[in-house]
């Protein structure tokens, strides 16, 4: 092993996944300077994100008269089960030191933890906008969920884990850099990381409306810290799930060491490949308009498609 | 267990307390023998036969299998009865309670003499008596139509499937010449393949028709909802299990499964197990009725405990001998869990029931301001049927997972290929049961009250909410520490293993070279878990200061007036799910619209939208099963005159036929 469980590692471990949340509000500011540029428009500093949340945090909340226990903690079960998945992925290292305690499994469970709550707070309000956001949620969830756990079989079958540390480790190691079955892989990634994160065609971000909302209907009710919280691990679950699939798909230039110099070019090279495709998403976001809900399936189907021939590419 | 016997039969002469103390205790009983058979490694063996009548003989045999499931049968039977002390209140004064409590002790008792049984006789007996007492208690409430229906459709489903089971036995006794498990056992080797795939087919068929495989589970969801709550949680709970019970000493004690001439049986049971978990869970998704919802919830999960058994099987039958074993204990452990969950669910249904005396969860809401408690413990339940960590079916279906994803070890692309898509359905089955339960959950105990039924409601009695408790924290010690599960799975099944592992190791599986292919400490998750939040809040509160909450009505665009009619319901919250997947539901939708004027057809007086959804089960393949039958009977009902005459003279043929046959034969 090029990593050893020790107070170095762990606390380099801790370190990237604190590198992963305090970066994570920048990428959104990116992304949606990026969006606005290209559609002409001066657009928001990049740093607005972080602004946001801080005044977020600093407001008085509104909280209705028919929600219960469950509203006010949602968003905090929310956060702590996305940080808490943030600490399992990799992200200039090829190393978790957590990796021993959960897999790639275990952050796609945090992930549907943090949903479920979500999803159930959506429904506390008594109203109609939260329950719409929280239907159309679980539907695509749970065709998600099916087009996640193929990619990651894929993923599993090429590298032999599914243990982040060796899936990384052994990313980084492997000499030919595409093959069939890991190509289309990354299609299905690719697809997913856009609707777990609710970007266009899936959901718009930036919208109101409730003929095109999903996440944003389920969290209307929010404000004050609470819409803080839940707007944070947005932004963190985005770029863990963008490290994950940078440090599977794409893990040249990551650190297999923990020298300085390593560390440092890893750091480089991560941020460079995050910002590269959150430009990407960015783009796509422009060019395409939110798909009527119905036609949504269409694309996961495809996503499934994809991996279920990833796989089927693997064994012949 | 003479002693566990009477205890259990005596239980009718007393009071309600009694009558269900006495089996809570029993229970005890039960699942400290079982402890003790499981981790002394000591097989009980008890045999009371009388000369002559060996056939009738009771031969009792526990081993670590049977433990196994008499520790299920106790857990659950202990919360059950705690739970049942407070719920059959709901009855008195309408029904006879000490019937119930009656039905209730017999059923317990017969589940348990089921696993012991060590010879076809004493099986099928106590089998029957399961299969009837928990037919009276579907009929309990016999008053009601649909109820007298449903116990219809479950007694004669459930002698088809006894009728296959007697049929495997049989070609078992043909080929050993003895009823008694012991020969069976001893004399398998010995016995031709042909015969063995035969004795299996029929055990599946038996044994899936009591477990609720697709298609033969129609009954379920018709006879789990009608019986009383605590009933329907022991079926749901353990009585499903004692079909996997059977397929397993079909399998794994009978059959020793390791040749590749085996590996059908596998592949059949992984895809059948594939089929009815999705079909499982997208009835769940739609249901309103909440304790439908729960039954199409416990087909859902048979089908991922036989994913498992299916997958042991493969392996075994490719001498991936630790593979067969991962693959059973997440079985195993998903049996287990199952047991729990589900037990807890159906309690937590039952205090819905007892709160707001409906099952429709149209009709609820609000329920979490006015049963705090209960709310709690259905929400661990949801979380834990739902997979998510850390409690208990996170842990069974990573285990389930990893043997799925373990596949790659197999030499045979077309069955990896197979598996795959086994694979895809477990993960859609998952997707789905989520979404079934933040259902269930979300319009039954969250927003407004959606009926006068909630109103009312209150917080169940405490003995209510101790049964509840046990299975909860049952749930959460079996998904923080699993190898409280693993070690209790592996000593039952005598799998040799390393020394027992302490309830806070990690469970962690190698890839062929050797290095870390995966592994899991729900432990150490916790911890984390735990420490995030802790350190989330003090940033929050370092950075943002105090905080101000102002309650205020939800947002109603200003308009005013928001009330419960324009809440999302169950029905609206699945219709996306029904809409996709129509092909399979086939919802039929009818619109009658009323206009104050015919020319115009803007203003409508009057709207009323009907949404109805089909299975597809009964209406394509029972319903001309039942009506070709049907027919038939007609055809022969045509000699059945009522006539004595007509009745000598069909007497007189077939004697003049016999003579024939006799003359001719030689």
């Amino acid at each position: 092993m090029m990593f050893e469980p020790s107070f170095a590692t762990l606390a380099a471990g801790i370190i990237q996944t604190l590198v992963l949340m305090t970066f994570s509000p920048l990428l959104t500011g990116v992304m949606r300077k990026v969006k606005a540029r290209s559609q002409k428009r001066m657009g928001a500093s990049i740093l607005q994100p972080y602004y946001d949340i801080v005044k977020l945090m600093r407001k008085d909340e509104v909280i209705s008269d028919q929600t219960s226990w469950i509203f006010k903690s949602a968003p905090w079960i929310n956060f702590a089960a996305v940080a808490t998945a943030a600490l399992f992925v990799p992200v200039m290292l090829a190393y978790s030191p957590f990796s021993l305690a959960g897999d790639v499994l275990l952050v796609i469970g945090l992930f549907s933890l943090a949903r479920f709550f979500t999803v159930l707070s959506g429904l506390d309000s008594a109203s109609a906008f939260g329950g719409l956001g929280s239907s159309r949620e679980m539907m695509l969830s749970s065709l998600i969920e099916p087009a996640l756990f193929l990619t990651i079989f894929t993923v599993s079958l090429t590298f032999g884990a599914t243990n982040i540390t060796t899936l990384v480790s052994s990313a980084a190691g492997l000499q030919q850099l595409v093959t069939p079955s890991l190509l289309f892989a990354l299609i299905s990634m690719f697809v997913i990381v856009i609707a777990e994160t609710g970007r266009l065609p899936f959901d718009n971000p930036a919208t109101h409306l409730e003929l095109t909302m999903v996440h944003e209907a389920m969290v209307l009710e929010y404000s004050g810290k609470l819409l803080a919280l839940i707007e944070w691990a947005q932004s963190i679950k985005h770029l863990t799930l963008l490290a994950l699939m940078i440090n599977i798909f794409f893990p040249w230039g990551v650190a297999t060491s923990l020298s300085a110099a390593a560390v440092g070019e890893g750091l480089l090279v991560f941020t460079a490949k995050a910002l590269a495709i959150g430009v990407i998403i960015a783009f796509i976001e422009t060019r395409v308009a939110k798909w009527r809900l119905f036609r949504i399936p269409d694309l996961i189907a495809i996503a499934i498609a994809s991996s279920m021939v990833g796989i089927v590419f693997f064994y012949i | 267990m003479g002693a566990l016997l009477a205890l259990l039969l005596r239980g009718r002469k007393y009071s309600n307390l009694l009558t269900y103390l006495l089996p809570a205790a029993a229970s005890l009983f039960a699942i400290v023998l079982s402890a003790n058979v499981i981790f002394a490694k000591d097989a009980l063996h008890i045999s009371i036969t009388r000369d002559g009548l060996a056939l009738f003989g009771f031969d009792v045999f526990i081993d670590g299998i049977s433990a196994f499931f008499i520790l299920l049968i106790g857990l659950v039977s202990l919360a059950v009865s705690l739970y049942s002390v407070g719920y059959t209140k709901e009855y008195e004064g309408r029904k006879d309670t000490s019937i119930l409590g009656f039905l209730f002790n017999i059923f317990i008792l017969s589940m348990l003499l089921v696993v012991v049984s060590n010879s076809v006789f004493a099986f099928l007996v106590f089998w029957e008596v399961m299969s009837l007492t928990s037919f009276f208690l579907v009929i309990y409430e016999h008053e009601q139509e649909a109820n007298l229906k449903s116990g219809m459709t479950y007694i004669v489903m459930t002698h088809l499937g006894t009728a296959f089971i007697l049929a495997s036995f049989l070609v078992m006794y043909l080929q050993t010449g003895s009823f008694s498990f012991d020969a069976f056992r001893q004399y398998v080797p010995f016995i031709p393949l042909q015969v063995k795939d035969i004795v299996f087919i029929l055990a599946f068929i038996g044994f899936g028709t009591k477990a609720g495989i697709v298609p033969l589970h129609i009954w379920l969801p018709q006879a789990h909802p009608s019986a009383p709550s605590n009933a329907s949680a022991l079926m749901s709970a353990v009585m499903i299990k004692t079909a996997i019970y059977g397929l397993i000493r079909v399998l794994f004690d009978f059959n020793s499964v390791g040749s590749p001439d085996s590996t059908w049986w596998g592949i059949l049971l992984l895809s059948t197990g594939a089929i009815t978990s999705v079909i499982g869970a997208l009835y769940a998704v739609i249901e309103k009725d909440i304790k439908r919802a729960l039954a199409f919830s416990s087909i859902e999960n048979i089908g991922i405990i036989l994913t498992g058994l299916g997958l042991s099987v493969i392996f075994a039958s490719f001498n991936l001998t630790a593979l067969a074993v991962l693959a059973l204990v997440a079985s195993m452990y998903h049996t287990l869990n199952h047991a729990v969950f589900k037990s807890l669910l159906f309690m937590g249904a039952g205090s819905i029931l007892y709160a707001t005396h409906t099952k429709n969860m149209e009709a609820m809401g609000g329920l979490v301001r006015k049963m705090p408690w209960t709310s709690l413990l259905f929400l661990v339940g949801a979380l834990s049927i739902s997979g998510l960590p850390p409690f208990n079916g996170f842990i069974s279906e990573w285990l389930t997972m990893q043997s799925l994803l373990s596949t790659s070890q197999i030499p045979d692309s077309p069955l990896q290929i197979t598996i795959a898509f086994a694979s895809l359905a477990f993960a859609l089955t998952a997707g789905l049961a989520a979404a079934a339960f933040v259902k269930i959950f979300g319009i039954s105990f969250l927003s407004r009250g959606r009926s006068e039924h909630v109103l009312h409601a209150v917080e169940v009695p405490r003995s209510m909410l101790i049964g509840k408790g046990v299975t909860a924290l049952a749930a959460l010690a079996l998904g923080v520490l699993p190898f409280i599960g693993i070690n209790l799975i592996t000593s039952a099944f005598n799998i040799q293993s390393a020394q027992p592992a302490s309830p806070f190791d990690t469970i962690t599986l190698q890839n062929a070279s050797g290095s870390n292919f995966a592994s899991l400490s729900p432990f150490t998750v916790v911890v984390l878990l735990a420490s995030v939040a802790v350190a989330s809040y003090g940033f929050v509160r370092v950075v943002g200061g105090p905080t101000r909450q102002v309650v205020y009505e939800t947002w109603d665009c200003g308009f005013g007036g928001l009330d419960e009619r324009m809440e999302y319901t169950a029905t609206s919250f699945s219709q996306p799910i029904r809409k996709i997947f129509k092909a399979f539901f086939r919802p039929r939708n009818s619109i009658q619209r009323e206009f104050y004027a015919d020319s115009n057809q803007y203003m409508r007086k009057t709207i009323r939208m009907e949404s109805t959804t089909r299975s597809l089960f009964e209406e394509r393949l029972y319903t001309p099963v039942v009506s070709a039958t049907i027919f038939l009977f007609d055809k022969i009902r045509r000699i059945q005159t009522g006539k004595v005459n007509s009745y000598l003279l069909y007497i007189l043929i077939t004697l003049v036929l016999l003579l024939v046959l006799v003359r001719l034969s030689p």
